[in-house]
């Protein structure tokens, strides 16, 4: 043969699907093969085959050679024919055409041999789909290839036991193949299952195990099914898992870390409150019964300065409540709740108001909407607004307080607008941090906390806050509460 | 020795200058002519349930009012509180709580408990005169008792 035709040949050889192609010269020895063959060689035998090797040396088990030298020497007698074999291993059918190799002169040089796997078989191996049927009748049990591969088990194995074979499962899952085995034979149920499996060598894997029954007359007849090696994305799937569990593990320790800070948090605020405030009750009230019952020998300097022992104490108070209620706000969840907020408006004004501021002022509320909001906070809030409102116009010959509210789609903003000294511009991003005062101590009373927290109570609530003023004209304080939430709950 | 069976004012407080505020505060409105001073929870419920050290006291001879601090050694003011409220033959004795913060839970707590009135200790004394003042008219005088 010249190189092309031997190329043509190769070529056409590998192009068969599915199909072994060989051919031997008479002492049984390769001429050529096809890649498939060498494959099948390869795994069949443990054979690395070559050219000029003897085929039937590679053969190691006498039956299958016996049949197979009987194959070729019918075939170097010149005779071509076909037959169906069953593979070694398994009880499915294939076709083998043996056919002469003749030379110019006619002479018989070889044999070629052109076996048609078929492609359910060629597909599943490539899958590592293992294939096997039960036929019950005859009590027979066939495997592919593959599943004996699955077992680790040679191909002496019979697969006709079904305890034998069930005994192949890890303990934990005999019981459940064993159990849908026995319903798919008595029952016709089919199954798709996920078990482990240890091998012949020991080592354990995975196999997804599938069953499906036919029936004749009412009567199961076979069971054949699938199975299939799926270890590797049964160990990353466990491995995910327990990655997953881990993490979970994890979240939950650090949350009940945090609850644990924030409960301890708590706790020392609280603590710290009335720890700090028992001695101030002692200050406060202590110096207040010097002064009351020793009037007669403490002169008026010496009163002055108890009295201003008696204000520094109470004002120590006061920034306390304020701190633990700033710390307070923020670590409940909001209760929110319908607000009428006009109502809410006057309440907190009379509430906060002196006789007299109530005498000098003109006090106006507008058209307010109702609102979404934690009410125990909102009240702070407006507290807060009003107090600075009516504490900054004292001054004024004429006082006036006006609140009001825009409503746009997004927002609605209430606002608190007073005449009194109103506040530096420039100031306005001090505002709302926390003991930051625009004022001089002795002018004004209060803590510096209101505004911080109202903003951490507005914030909150997902708000905005805001102020406006000039110096001498008033001021304009201002917060926003988001639409959706105002209109939550119909009116 | 029956010093101990016309009481008007149990005063349960564990802080001796709170207690001293307190009881000057009473004085002064001639509330405490008849005030009993114990400085723990385990002090006060023998007190109420006339045993231990007031064994010899009736207990059907109640205080007219318990002023209670809630932060008390050995038994706590809510255990008191408890105990006082659900033993038929002292619910009826009006207590009063006292405590630093307004904290919510405690003041929850204290009503559902069965406390007839609370109130904050003011850092401000004249505020506390003012409170202990109120308190004192209102259940010792003005409202009837059982």
């Amino acid at each position: 043969m010249n190189d092309e035709r031997i190329a043509v040949l190769s070529a056409l050889m590998e192009s068969l699907p599915g199909t072994v192609v060989f051919a031997l010269d008479r002492e049984y020895r390769y001429t050529i093969f096809n890649e498939l063959h060498r494959r099948e060689m390869a795994k069949a035998w443990k054979a690395a085959i070559k050219v000029g090797d003897r085929m039937l040396d590679f053969i190691t088990e006498s039956g299958t050679r016996a049949t197979a030298k009987a194959s070729f020497d019918r075939a170097l007698s010149g005779e071509s024919f076909a037959e169906i074999r069953n593979r070694r291993e398994t009880d499915i059918g294939y076709e083998c055409s043996w056919g002469p190799v003749r030379d110019d002169a006619g002479g018989v040089i070889g044999v070629l041999a052109i076996v048609a796997r078929g492609l359910l078989e060629e597909s599943q191996d490539i899958a590592h789909l293992g294939g096997w049927e039960y036929d019950i009748p005859r009590a027979r049990i066939t495997w592919t290839p593959e599943v004996y591969r699955i077992y680790g088990v040679g191909s002496d194995y019979d697969p006709s036991d079904v305890k034998r074979d069930i005994g192949y499962y890890a303990p934990a899952s005999a019981p459940v193949i064993a159990e849908a085995f026995r319903r798919a034979v008595e029952e016709g149920k089919g199954y798709d299952l996920e078990l482990e499996l240890i091998r012949s060598d020991g080592s354990r894997i995975w196999v997804r195990t599938m069953a499906f029954a036919e029936k004749e007359d009412g009567k199961v007849v076979r069971v054949s099914g699938n199975i299939m090696d799926i270890t590797e994305r049964k160990t990353a799937q466990l491995e995910l898992a327990a990655m997953n569990a881990k993490l979970e593990q994890l979240v939950l320790e650090r949350t009940n870390s945090l609850e644990a800070t924030n409960r301890d948090l708590e706790t020392f605020a609280r603590t710290m409150t009335h720890d700090l405030k028992a001695p101030l009750r002692a200050i406060a009230g202590f110096s207040r019964m010097v002064a009351e019952d020793y009037g007669s020998i403490v002169n008026g300097e010496g009163k002055r300065r108890l009295g201003i022992v008696y204000d520094n104490a109470v004002k120590l108070d006061a920034l306390i409540s304020d701190l633990s209620s700033l710390s307070r706000i923020g670590r409940h969840e909001l209760d929110k709740t319908r607000i009428a907020m006009a109502a809410m408006v006057r309440a907190m004004y009379y509430e906060t108001a002196s006789p007299d501021d109530l005498a000098s002022i003109e006090f106006v509320i507008g058209d307010l909407p109702d609102a979404n909001g934690d009410s125990a906070l909102m009240r702070k809030v407006w507290g807060n607004l009003l107090s600075n409102a009516i504490k900054f116009t004292a001054q004024k010959a004429v006082r006036t307080i006006r609140v009001s509210a825009e409503k746009t789609d997004a927002e609605i903003k209430y606002t608190v607008r007073d005449n009194g000294i109103g506040f530096d511009p420039s100031n306005v991003g001090r505002l709302f941090g926390l003991f930051s005062r625009l004022h001089a101590e002795g002018e004004y009373s209060g803590t510096g906390a209101g505004l911080a927290i109202v903003k951490r109570i507005i914030e909150l609530h997902k708000g905005r806050v805001g102020a406006e003023g000039a110096k001498g004209e008033g001021a304009a304080f201002w917060f926003s509460l988001p639409s959706e939430d105002t209109t939550m709950g119909g009116e | 020795m029956n010093g101990y069976n016309q009481i008007d004012i149990l005063l349960v407080e564990d802080n001796p200058n709170d207690a001293e505020l307190a009881i000057r505060a009473l004085r002064k409105y001639n509330l405490a002519n008849n005030l009993v001073h114990v400085s723990d929870g385990e002090e006060a419920l023998d007190f109420i349930f006339a045993r231990g050290k007031f064994a010899d006291r009736n207990i059907a001879d109640r205080p007219k009012m318990v002023l209670l601090d809630l932060k008390l050694p050995k038994i706590d003011g809510m255990e008191v509180l408890k105990a006082v409220k659900s033993d038929p033959r002292t619910a009826l004795i009006p207590v009063v709580v006292l405590t630093t913060s307004k904290e919510e839970s405690d003041v929850i707590m204290s009503y559902s408990l069965g406390a007839n009135s609370f109130i904050v200790k003011p850092v401000d004394f004249d505020k506390f005169i003012e409170a202990v003042r109120e308190l004192g008219y209102y259940w010792l005088l003005l409202n009837e008792h059982p």
